[in-house]
């Protein structure tokens, strides 16, 4: 190959790999392939706890998201919810971002009116939603939730909520969950209710802010969903131990497939690209 | 959900239900809008762009009313208002804390004046004073002596649950704590160059590039799975091909 085809595999305008990269990713969502996958070892911890907890015990998770980030922490939050609801569980929405109210409606239209319609608002799961305050607000409420929450969205008052009867402050959790984009989120939690109120304590975050979260576990973490391949590993836990009670596909696994395509796709660029660089010093130090 | 159709001269048609919400087309539509950036800057990208920009401001100055300015100040100083959103709601107490708040709110909103703009320093002050005494002790903590004690606590040689050495396990802890020092030598700026501090700083650089990969290649996938996500929603709940 001479040095001016090697050059041009070099400098390949970006706009084509855009477009290939769309084109590899629109067939692989198309085709859905799905690859098999198991929870993991900072993912199972989470789903053994969660499983382990005797009905009835509820459990907190903080939507600590919005939108933007949606298709990564989404899928932990949907697969949290159904595993909660399968072993009886009483779910308490909560969120340190302003958005966490419409990310917990959609968890209520998408996930638990339409799989579990038996399941009752109240009794079943409760949504405090957001209150202002980040870290100081997730630290008040470790001794008394009422100390900031005085009820739910619907404006019912919490001492009326089923859900909540044996709940004084965040000890009171089996599990508290922050899914977490950013801040105030997962760090937080650590920092100002883990740490600080011994609270059993697990997270989920996106990939961009999962290395930060890595060296918590797992001593001040129970265990970390990390991006989209830690909400594909706990629904592949959850379809293990449950086949029958849960969607055969789910989100995060639908999304896996495509994902893995694009990465190949992203790989055999990058060694294309490093592939003609070295080719390219190595016969100029031969000509030299 | 596409469906298969066969015409009357036999060849099979594929069916696409596109979506009619018209929610669904504003979403796809400014989607299509900002992808149009990649090909490069144009008026649809900057059209949507805008409209975000917008659409949050607003929407986060909505929520800030409802959720904080209402409930944390209108109403503890003003408890009747609390009957103009529920005619039924029990009316409160008057609360008089709820003026510190409003009045470090309303000194921030000084700035506006250009001669009591000093004024805004007072409210800045304290939330810069207030966060940072309760998150220095928070930090030291969680971030400094529970790491170390994560990185050397346990010592160098660890067991599995049988009592026997974890060979794995504990290579990774010496290659955790290698790791820590060299890195801790790299950003010591006064050091000088030596036999040992040279190539441990080194050694230092090098892990400290290997984080930014993953955390580079982390990033990556978190990308791409926005993008799938998009994609998902054009060819599936949009153009209904899957």
């Amino acid at each position: 190959m001479d040095a001016e085809k090697l050059g041009s595999l070099e400098r390949i305008d970006r706009r084509w790999i855009f477009l290939i990269l769309a084109l590899v990713v629109g067939i692989a969502v198309i085709v859905e392939p799905v690859f098999p996958d198991r929870a993991g070892e900072l993912v199972r911890p989470i789903f053994d706890h969660l499983d382990a907890l005797p009905a009835g015990t509820p459990v907190l998770i903080s939507l600590d998201y919005s939108p933007s980030s949606a298709p990564e922490l989404e899928p932990m939050a949907a697969a949290l919810t159904r595993h909660a609801m399968i072993r009886g569980l009483p779910i308490c929405f909560i969120s340190l971002w302003p958005t966490g109210n419409n990310m917990a409606e959609r968890l209520e239209s998408g996930v638990l009116r339409e799989e579990y319609p038996a399941a009752e608002v109240g009794k079943d799961w409760v949504v405090l939603g957001y209150q202002a305050g980040g870290e100081l607000l997730a630290h008040a409420v470790v001794d008394s939730l009422g100390a900031r929450f005085r009820s739910d969205v619907r404006g019912v008052p919490l001492n009326e909520l089923p859900a909540l009867t044996t709940v004084t402050g965040l000890r009171d959790f089996g599990l508290v969950i922050s899914l977490s984009a950013g801040v105030p989120g997962l760090k937080e939690w650590i920092l100002y209710v883990g740490d600080a109120g011994h609270v059993p304590l697990a997270g989920g975050c996106t990939g961009v802010g999962a290395p930060q979260f890595f060296p918590y576990y797992p001593r001040q973490i129970l265990g970390l969903m990390a991006a989209l391949k830690g909400a594909a590993e706990y629904e592949a836990a959850l379809s293990a131990r449950y086949p029958d009670s849960v969607p055969a596909t789910m989100q995060a696994t639908r999304g896996m497939g495509p994902q893995a395509v694009a990465h190949l796709v992203i790989v055999l660029f990058i060694v294309m690209g490093n592939g003609a660089l070295l080719w390219r010093r190595w016969r100029s130090g031969r000509t030299a | 959900m596409a469906t298969l159709a066969q015409r009357e001269d036999g060849v099979m048609t594929v069916l696409a239900a596109v979506s009619t919400s018209v929610d669904i087309w504003v979403s796809a539509v400014l989607t299509l809008m900002v992808f149009s950036f990649l090909w490069r800057d144009n008026s649809f990208y900057k059209f949507a762009e805008h409209l975000f920009v917008g659409v949050s401001a607003a929407y986060w100055m909505v929520v800030g009313f409802w959720t904080t300015l209402w409930p944390r100040v209108i109403v503890p100083l003003f408890p009747e208002a609390v009957t103009v959103v529920r005619p039924d709601a029990p009316v409160g107490s008057f609360e008089i804390m709820a003026l510190v708040p409003a009045g470090l709110g309303l000194l921030m909103l000084s700035r506006l004046v250009p001669r009591l703009s000093n004024w805004a320093r007072w409210p800045t002050a304290f939330v810069l004073g207030t966060t940072a005494g309760y998150a220095v002790a928070r930090y030291i903590r969680s971030d400094i002596l529970y790491q170390i004690r994560a990185a050397i606590g346990e010592g160098l040689v660890l067991h599995d649950r049988a009592g026997r050495v974890d060979v794995g396990e504990s290579l990774g802890a010496v290659i955790l704590l290698i790791g820590t020092v060299c890195c801790l030598i790299y950003f010591m700026n006064t050091r000088r160059e030596g036999r040992v501090t040279t190539p441990a700083a080194r050694i230092g650089l090098m892990v400290l590039m290997v984080t930014f990969g993953a955390s580079f290649g982390s990033a990556v996938m978190a990308r791409i799975s926005l993008l799938v996500a998009r994609m998902q929603e054009l060819i599936g709940t949009w153009l209904g091909l899957i």
